[in-house]
């Protein structure tokens, strides 16, 4: 069974009579990459804000790596690196400088690490420029150079591809792919960018004002969204009967009187002549298949509607 | 804790405000002497620079600024949260710091004030006895200087704009005073709260003796720990940003 790294139970979060996050209860396994999806204001940055120790919430328990305790989860953090909202660093001092001073802070020994991080995500040849000089993207790499300096076990990322260039966020994305496989590193990202997180992620877990309302592997969500034939006939028994018999087509689900087919998505006509040919009259054929985006917005229109 | 303080000096030493800083210090330490003592002899010019003494804590807003308000301003404190420090700790450690630093400038500007004396040395009435009383008058300002450092730590916590935190550390270190003392000349109750202010306190270190000492250390001893604890308390429930 994966280990778990870390754990809510229906945390809450208020600003005044406004629940940020209301009773959110989420897991992570060591070695996923976690996607936290949700539209603005839907409670993210909330969230792991409370896991990074910058928020204490109203209610609900909060357990990292075992440790549930004030004291404990601080001994926790110490495992962890996180880039929560923005980027922040100390405008007056160039890369080397801001990462040399969390270097002493957290205790890292040997000052070639900040070498090693800068080089990782390119930011090696910034020399003496300063901070507030940087570039949006400059800004988001040393973001990412600070958060994985300490080797954590866990990567706590907020928004991270915001202001990276398509090559940028290409690298980023090798980047958490290497730390994951190579590293075993287990990281919690949200983005509003979702055709990226999709290229990623493990896991992703849907978040609508301040509640999870669903938490799915990556497998589980690519049967679900997968593209297949629709099709509407009069005699679905028949036609199924027939889908089984002469096209050797096992993998079907009957849904709403209409019948869900995974195959043939290229050469529809060979499933219709088929069935016209045993009689069956086709009133319907249609394809099916969402991208992450399309379900999000089903999943949060879904739920807003309820 | 150690390297929160060991990162933090780090910091400050490698940009050149603090060393303007000091040099403020130092040259007005320097013009002071130059422009209030210039007839009279070493001990009185060294008992004037108690008088002196009393602007110190004011300069408090700058060394917390650099060390605490600015966090806030650049929003750098998250990432020390996030790493597993305690916010106990975090909050002691910029304290420290503070003080470090406290040192350091009006540690730098004294010794300057004290070689700008000595080099227009008039007359030899410095005894041993006045280098005591005088040093420990000096002691007795640090502390207060102290005690201004832990207000402005408050301050520096509660306001997260830094021209908020700099007019509310004014506003409660001189201005409140002055008002007290204004109205004290009337009102009794208003003579006593200036009393118990840090800004009176030390500007009457001027001329009091080693036996009244024990007021203005009851003063900084009164505000360090009252800022003290609402200060952590204010910290410990505040949301980094």
């Amino acid at each position: 069974m994966p280990e778990q790294i870390l754990q809510t139970r229906n945390i809450t979060k208020k600003y005044g009579t406004f629940s940020a996050v209301d009773n959110l209860s989420f897991s992570l396994q060591k070695g996923d990459i976690y996607g936290l999806i949700g539209q603005n204001g839907a409670g993210k940055t909330t969230l792991l804000k409370m896991v990074g120790g910058l928020t204490v919430p109203a209610s609900g328990e909060l357990e990292l790596f075992g440790q549930a305790s004030e004291d404990g989860l601080n001994r926790a953090r110490l495992r962890i690196g996180c880039m929560i909202e923005s980027p922040a660093f100390f405008p007056y001092l160039s890369a080397t400088e801001n990462l040399e001073y969390y270097r002493i802070q957290k205790g890292i020994s040997g000052a070639k690490r900040v070498r090693e991080v800068l080089q990782f995500v390119g930011l090696s040849d910034t020399g003496r420029k300063k901070f507030k000089d940087f570039s949006m993207g400059m800004k988001q790499r040393l973001g990412l150079a600070l958060a994985i300096m300490g080797n954590p076990e866990l990567i706590i990322l907020d928004e991270p591809i915001n202001g990276l260039d398509p090559m940028g966020i290409a690298e980023f994305r090798d980047i958490i792919w290497k730390l994951n496989r190579e590293c075993k590193t287990t990281v919690l990202l949200s983005s509003h960018i979702l055709g990226e997180l999709s290229q990623i992620a493990t896991v992703y877990g849907f978040i609508n004002r301040g509640r999870l309302i669903e938490q799915i592997s990556a497998k589980e969500l690519t049967e679900k969204c997968k593209r297949r034939l629709v099709i509407k006939v009069n005699d679905t028994e028949k036609a199924v009967r027939i889908l089984k018999d002469e096209l050797s087509c096992t993998q079907y689900e009957i849904r709403d009187s209409r019948i869900f087919v995974d195959k043939y998505m290229d050469t529809p006509e060979v499933l219709t002549d088929t069935l016209v040919k045993s009689g069956i009259h086709v009133s319907e054929l249609t394809t099916t298949g969402l991208n992450l985006e399309q379900y999000f917005i089903n999943l949060v229109g879904g739920n807003q509607n309820a | 804790m150690r390297k929160l303080i060991h990162a933090d000096l780090y910091r400050l030493f490698h940009r050149p405000y603090l060393f303007v800083l000091t040099g403020i210090l130092c040259a007005l330490a320097v013009l002071f002497n130059l422009m209030f003592s210039t007839d009279a002899s070493i001990q009185k010019t060294l008992q004037f620079s108690l008088n002196y003494l009393k602007f110190l804590p004011l300069f408090e807003v700058m060394i917390v600024d650099i060390v605490m308000a600015e966090e806030n301003k650049f929003s750098t404190l998250k990432n020390t949260i996030s790493s597993g420090f305690g916010r106990k700790c975090v909050y002691t450690g910029k304290l420290i710091t503070s003080l470090i630093l406290t040192v350091f400038c009006d540690g730098i500007a004294f010794v300057f004030y004290l070689c700008s004396a000595f080099l227009r040395l008039h007359g030899n009435d410095l005894t041993s006895a006045f280098m005591g009383d005088y040093l420990l008058h000096i002691a007795v300002a640090l502390l207060l200087i102290v005690g201004a450092m832990f207000v402005a730590m408050i301050f520096a916590v509660a306001f997260q704009k830094n021209a908020v935190y700099i007019f509310a550390f004014i506003g409660f270190i001189l201005i409140l005073p002055l008002v007290f003392e204004g109205f004290g000349i009337r009102i009794d109750i208003f003579r006593l709260l200036y009393k118990i202010t840090i800004f009176g306190q030390a500007e009457g270190l001027y001329d009091i003796k080693n036996a009244q000492l024990y007021e203005p250390i009851l003063v900084a001893i009164l505000h360090i720990v009252i800022s003290g604890i609402i200060g952590i308390h204010i910290f410990k429930k505040q949301e980094i940003s």
